[in-house]
């Protein structure tokens, strides 16, 4: 038998003013037991502390055809003339007997259905909530760019419909186009960069949020197959993938320039939406629950020569699916093949308020079991090529340009195991902000992927730079410029390796004693005996009002001594430490 | 068709593909060539007519242990927005 849940509204009694008064003061956090009716069909819910309702009552209506509905009515807010609020259950067979013992009861004015309510999900179709502005900032971009971890030196794949790069660039986004080592399905038929501007472009758009310095590729893949059963205006075959996944290969396996990276990202927004696309499960030749497939082969094989490889969920979610699910749609078990590979990233999606996309599709994965690994922004208004940068399409590359800035600090280096793509998987997930229920789901994997929390996990510290020039201009003279001679002092520019201090010749200069006390300011006058002119800009802090934090900064730089930690100014780190992914 | 092949040695040539199995130059993709699915495996992927496997099969029984397929190909799509039949 099942319990309705039910809101009573009760007249004002002095011991429900001062329950009310209580919980407002901190003093109180439930219902005063003994000030609720005691009704014998009603199960209240002691943990919810009533609510003071106003009384709206009827204002004078105004003779005009328009008129402001709220300008008549008047609201009363004293509590001794408010209704109180509390709630409860009833059996669904004892609901008739629970209204008549109400009617009957002093002080019951009325009984309301209490019914469940959720948060409004996104569906196909649903207007934009959020746009990529709010995405930089969920994803803290700022810190990780502040940390040089904006995705330069990273190559990202974008496999999809074709890029356009004259588009990118008219909205703003900058990155460093790769034609050498692009790839299209038929050159004669696309020119890699020059796409007509649709899905791979809203990608490439998406990418940029999180990692504005990569460097793209276009695998134009997907094109148009008008004569393809089922077939829409743009989609391919698997195969064409399998050639695309090749030529990648090629890409990662490449002999490399020295100090070159070989990070690669892969993003894939596409996929197969419905099994009757395949070969029947158990056949030798299906492809969504099949490891042993030469697609789903490919994709292990391009992820053990180190590629990270992200795939969209798909947009099969029971709340809301994409057309293209079928009819009745499958929305059980709907993340086929790759998409659910363990060598991959799954990706779900969730809009900027935080709430999981209707459409996204919910695990078990077909081949790996815990899939979607992480969710990834969607459903904002971003690229302009649509409405809404929508579907678990834009969900990936907004993960996919985290994990290339990731690896603006953390290229990939066969010989070095925690720069796996598993290791940097295992990161993502690690620091994804739970959605939920408490840990892993079906429905957001680990959770939103979290900028903030990799910045914090990566030591990503932003520190200010100091423009030495404009606050000492004297050290920018033309006889001695400072900012000549130690550049990244005054602009943040990498520092160079560090040079042997000379032996001074004659006596040093007695250190000048410093204002702040031992510590970072008396080891920077040390440097006078070695270098005059950073001798000068020690007397100079000591002499000025440099905070203690300051001189160790300006300490830090001068030594070029960043140690682990990622920083914006000069790094001995890995930010930057590669030279790779332009497109020469 | 897709089918998968086990090919030791060095990367093969379609031409070498088709010399050994006696597939016809016109049952096999060439535009799609011979590729690498996992090398360390020696596996290859190759486009081929389903009834060059089968005369092959037909013919020589123990060829089955260095080809295996057909597997599916299907359709792939964006995962871009389209509403669902009930919207």
């Amino acid at each position: 038998m099942a319990d309705v849940r039910v809101i009573l509204e009760l007249a004002h009694t002095t011991r429900l003013e001062r329950n009310v008064l209580a919980v407002a003061a901190g003093e109180a956090e439930a219902l005063d037991s003994a000030a609720a009716p005691k009704l014998e069909t009603l199960t209240v819910d002691a943990e919810f502390a009533p609510v003071a309702l106003p009384v709206v009552g009827a204002g004078e209506h105004p003779d005009e055809e328009l008129y402001d509905t709220l300008a008549a009515v008047t609201v009363d807010e004293a509590l001794e003339s408010s209704t109180y609020l509390i709630r409860g259950t009833v059996p669904e067979t004892d609901l008739p007997a629970l209204e008549a013992e109400a009617g009957k009861a002093k002080g019951v004015v009325g009984v309301y259905a209490d019914v469940g309510i959720e948060p409004m999900l996104v569906c196909p179709g649903s207007p934009a909530v959020g746009t990529d502005s709010d995405v930089e900032r969920l994803l803290c971009t700022k810190r990780l760019h502040g940390c040089r971890l904006d995705g330069s030196g990273v190559l990202v794949a974008i496999v999809d419909t074709g890029v356009n790069i004259a588009y990118l660039n008219s909205k703003g986004k900058t990155p460093t186009f790769d034609a050498g080592r692009s790839w299209a399905w038929n050159p004669a038929a696309v020119t890699p960069g020059s796409a007509p501007v649709g899905h791979g472009t809203m990608c490439a758009f998406d990418v940029c949020i999180a990692a504005p310095s990569c460097t793209i590729l276009d695998i134009a893949l997907l094109h148009s197959v008008s004569a393809a059963p089922g077939g829409t205006i743009m989609s391919g075959l698997l195969s064409d993938a399998i050639r695309a996944y090749s030529h990648l290969l090629g890409v990662m396996r490449a002999p490399r320039r020295p100090g070159e990276c070989r990070s690669l990202v892969v993003n894939n927004s596409w996929g197969m939406f419905h099994p009757s696309w395949d070969f029947p499960v158990g056949h030798p030749g299906n492809y969504s629950d099949n490891p042993n497939h030469p697609f789903n082969r490919i994709v292990v094989t391009l992820a053990r020569a180190g590629a990270d490889i992200l795939f969209a969920a798909g947009n099969c979610g029971a709340d809301c699916p994409d057309g293209r699910c079928g009819s009745p749609p499958v929305t059980t078990r709907a993340i086929y093949g790759a998409n659910s590979s363990p060598a991959v990233t799954c990706v779900a999606g969730v809009d900027t308020t935080k709430v999981r996309a209707g459409y996204s599709a919910i695990g078990p994965g077909r081949l790996s079991r815990r899939k979607p690994d992480i969710s990834g922004y969607t459903h904002f208004r971003g690229s302009g090529v649509y409405p809404a940068d929508g579907g678990t399409s834009a969900a990936t590359p907004v993960v996919s340009g985290v994990v290339a800035a990731v690896r603006s600090g953390r290229p990939y280096d066969p010989t070095d195991s925690t720069t796996s793509p598993a290791a940097i998987r295992n990161l993502l997930t690690s620091t994804a902000e739970d959605l939920g229920p408490t840990g892993y789901d079906f429905r957001h994997g680990y959770g939103v992927v979290s900028g903030c929390a990799l910045a914090s996990k990566l030591r990503c510290v932003t520190r200010p730079v100091i423009d030495l020039c404009r606050r000492y201009p004297w050290l920018c003279g033309p006889r001695i410029d400072i900012c000549k001679r130690y550049p990244w002092l005054c602009r943040g520019l990498p520092v160079p390796p560090p040079i042997p201090p000379i032996p001074p010749i004659r006596e040093p200069v007695p250190p000048i004693p410093p204002i702040h006390g031992e510590g970072p300011a008396e080891e920077l006058a040390e440097l006078q005996g070695a270098d005059p002119v950073l001798g000068m800009v020690a007397a100079t802090a000591q002499a000025d009002d440099l905070s203690p934090e300051e001189v160790a900064f300006l300490l830090g730089f001068a030594q070029g001594a960043a140690g682990d930690a990622v920083s914006p100014g000069p790094s001995s780190g890995r930010a930057g430490g590669c030279g790779c992914g332009g497109a020469g | 068709m897709l089918y998968s092949i086990t090919w030791e040695g060095a990367p093969p040539s379609l031409d070498e593909v088709c010399a050994r199995f006696g597939f016809g130059g016109d049952e096999v993709d060439r535009e799609f060539g011979v590729v690498a699915t996992d090398p360390d495996a020696h596996l290859y992927a190759v486009l081929v007519e389903e009834a060059a496997v089968e005369r092959l099969l037909g013919e020589a029984p123990g060829a089955s242990e260095s080809i295996e397929g057909p597997f599916a190909n299907p359709l792939i799509e964006p995962f871009d927005l389209r509403p669902g039949g009930d919207e």
